[in-house]
């Protein structure tokens, strides 16, 4: 297991220093002179030249590539060029808001996608199962940044118990920075809980045709234990999959949700970045967005281990 | 067929009980056929609809009348105008032209490219397998969006670069669908015969291997549509995407989000126009995935 961990550890470090190289070599394509841009446009000629010195833009690119590299592995992501501030604490900053809806709505993805999931399955054929199907379909067919926009129609605009978007401020009270956060992440949740129940569902009912859940019935095993202890346990382990893919497309997602919301997390701050042309902004928000993915993806390797005892990392895993 | 009764032995029994098989076999037969008939028929109609937009759709979709701006629904105006008075419904229509054109188009770069990768890879191993592989690693590892988004990111945003940059981020999953089935055909008897009589890599992969691997990856990619209609909208929505004054239904309904409280018709419109696609393909999707997997095959029966 420690072995499988660091392979895939030194495999995470190959990818994302791959990564670094894709993210900084398509940045350079970039039109527009990052010189030009920062000096303004009324600018002449040796001003532009002199912040093109200031700032090695006539360097070789492979030499431009090593000089933020080393740069990003200390934790220098180096200045924004708009904001004129180190990246490194915008960014974990705007992180740190996006990382709150995002792993609410990631939790309530778990809880219910899966309780749906399962409760489908259980009453297969049965209303409730079919219920969580149309559900799920018309969850899955429209994007999450026109639920969005219907959310803020019926609970902003014609309820008008919620505000439209923005954020909070702890400092108002609980009450009002939390309310900021309702729209968000119930849109970020809609179209992933579809997904998971989906999945769920699907697993579980092979899992429940199975030839060990038949023992355990024909034991005279009570129906909720064979569900909970016999069932769930090999029914969830496509869905850990699933979950550490979701966390993926929440990453994504959240770029769209806040901009739909106006809310100032990663998603918003990257937006910006690419509209502005800020280049530092734009690689280590990339950068940092792919990062926590890949990690994602680890945990969900290591709990699969965890769970499914078939798999016993080791030899065969390379 | 033993009875669902007797003891429960190790293995040589059916998965499930005798009933609920027969039950499900007759379902089967039921479900699969309606799916994709309504899949089939539903995108049918909305394909003739887009090819027909410019002729059916009762405005251009461009005409601007300061006298009509923000109606809401109405006889002459179906679903009502939007800022510049440009009727939506007409809009509605043509959107639905480039929102299909973008989705088809999209999984057809990703066919294109990853296709040829995997067979190579399934079939010819080694290190070719191991660099398109683990290159394949590497884009996985980016949440879709933002692979998209750092191909956009780049330079001035067009409609044929989001179909480029869309079609990319599906490429790593055709090319390991494509690599996984590949791999199993590389075995078989007449794949083995055509390599015995000397033929070339190109002809077994071209007319051995290819035309027996379509059928999971055509399915495969029917699916991949949907996703690539949302994700094409996700991206031309947060402005990468297609341009003003283009009737894209993600840009559409950016235009009309500062718009709500006044005009929310303008932003409904293209996002129930975008489910109904959605809907329609993955019904398509899900009809010949049930149609032609084994796997549901084998459980019907």
């Amino acid at each position: 297991m420690t072995l499988y961990f660091l392979k895939r550890l030194i495999g995470i470090v190959l990818i994302l220093f791959v990564m670094s190289l894709l993210v900084f070599g398509i940045t350079q394509i970039m039109p527009g002179n990052v010189a030009t841009i920062l000096a303004g446009q009324f600018a002449d000629a040796s001003t532009v030249a002199a912040i093109e010195q200031r700032l090695g833009l006539n360097d070789p690119a492979y030499l431009q590539y090593w000089r933020w590299f080393s740069g990003v592995v200390v934790g220098d992501f180096g200045q924004s060029l708009v904001m004129e501030r180190p990246v490194l604490p915008l960014i974990l900053e705007a992180f740190a808001s996006s990382a709150i809806l995002a792993g609410l709505a990631f939790v309530l993805v778990t809880v219910f996608g899966i309780t749906l999931g399962v409760v489908a399955a259980v009453r297969e054929n049965r209303f409730s199962d079919h219920a969580v199907s149309v559900f799920s379909y018309i969850g899955i067919s429209v994007p999450e940044f026109f639920w969005g926009i219907v959310a803020i129609l019926v609970f902003a605009r014609y309820l008008g118990w919620l505000p439209s978007g923005g954020a909070g401020n702890l400092n108002d009270g609980v009450l009002a920075w939390v309310s900021h956060l309702v729209l968000p992440v119930i849109t970020l949740t809609f179209t992933l809980i579809a997904h998971v129940s989906r999945l769920t569902r699907s697993s579980m009912i092979d899992t429940l045709r199975s030839q060990y859940v038949r023992n355990a019935r024909a034991k005279g095993l009570p129906e909720g234990h064979v569900i909970r202890r016999h069932a769930l346990r090999n029914a969830l382990l496509p869905t850990i999959t699933v979950l550490a893919i979701d966390v993926g497309w929440l990453m994504g997602n959240i770029v769209v949700v806040e901009a739909v919301f106006s809310y100032p997390g990663i998603g918003r701050l990257l937006l910006f970045a690419i509209e502005r042309h800020d280049l530092p902004l734009i690689q280590a928000g990339i950068l940092l967005i792919a990062a926590v993915y890949c990690f994602a993806n680890l945990i969900a390797d290591i709990l699969y281990g965890y769970f499914n005892p078939k798999i016993r990392y080791g030899h065969a895993a390379s | 067929m033993p009875h669902p009764d007797a003891a429960p032995s190790e293995g040589g029994l059916p998965k499930a009980g005798r009933l609920p098989r027969r039950r499900r076999r007759f379902q089967a037969i039921r479900q699969a056929p309606l799916k994709l008939l309504v899949g089939a028929v539903l995108l049918t109609v909305l394909v003739a609809v887009a090819a027909a937009a410019p002729w059916i759709a009762p405005y251009g979709f461009e005409d601007m009348s300061i006298l009509k701006r923000l109606k809401p629904p109405s006889a002459a105006n179906w679903l009502g105008t939007d800022e510049f008075g440009r009727d939506v419904f007409s809009r509605m229509l043509m959107g639905a032209r480039l929102s299909l054109m973008m989705g088809f188009a999209a999984t057809a770069v990703s066919l294109v490219i990853g296709v040829p990768l995997g067979l190579w890879a399934g079939y010819r191993r080694g290190p070719v397998d191991e660099i398109i592989m683990r290159s394949t690693d590497v884009l996985l590892s980016f949440p879709p969006i933002m692979l998209g988004l750092l191909m956009l990111a780049v330079t001035p945003p067009s409609l044929w670069k989001l179909i480029i940059a869309v079609g990319i981020v599906y490429v790593p999953s055709t090319v390991r669908l494509t690599r996984s089935i590949t791999l199993g055909l590389a075995g078989e008897e007449f794949v083995q015969a055509a390599r015995a009589r000397g033929e070339k890599t190109f002809y077994i992969l071209h007319a051995e291997i290819l035309p027996n691997a379509w059928p999971p990856i055509m399915v495969e990619a029917s699916l991949r549509v949907t996703f690539a209609i949302l994700l094409g909208a996700a991206l031309s929505f947060i402005g990468l995407g297609a341009q003003p004054p283009s009737s894209d239904w993600g840009l559409m309904i950016s235009e009309a989000r500062p718009l709500l409280d006044r005009a929310p018709w303008v932003a409904l419109a293209p996002g129930l126009a975008m489910g109904i696609t959605v809907i329609a393909v993955n019904l398509l999707g899900d009809g010949l995935r049930e149609a032609l997997d084994p796997r549901t095959k084998r459980r019907g029966g």
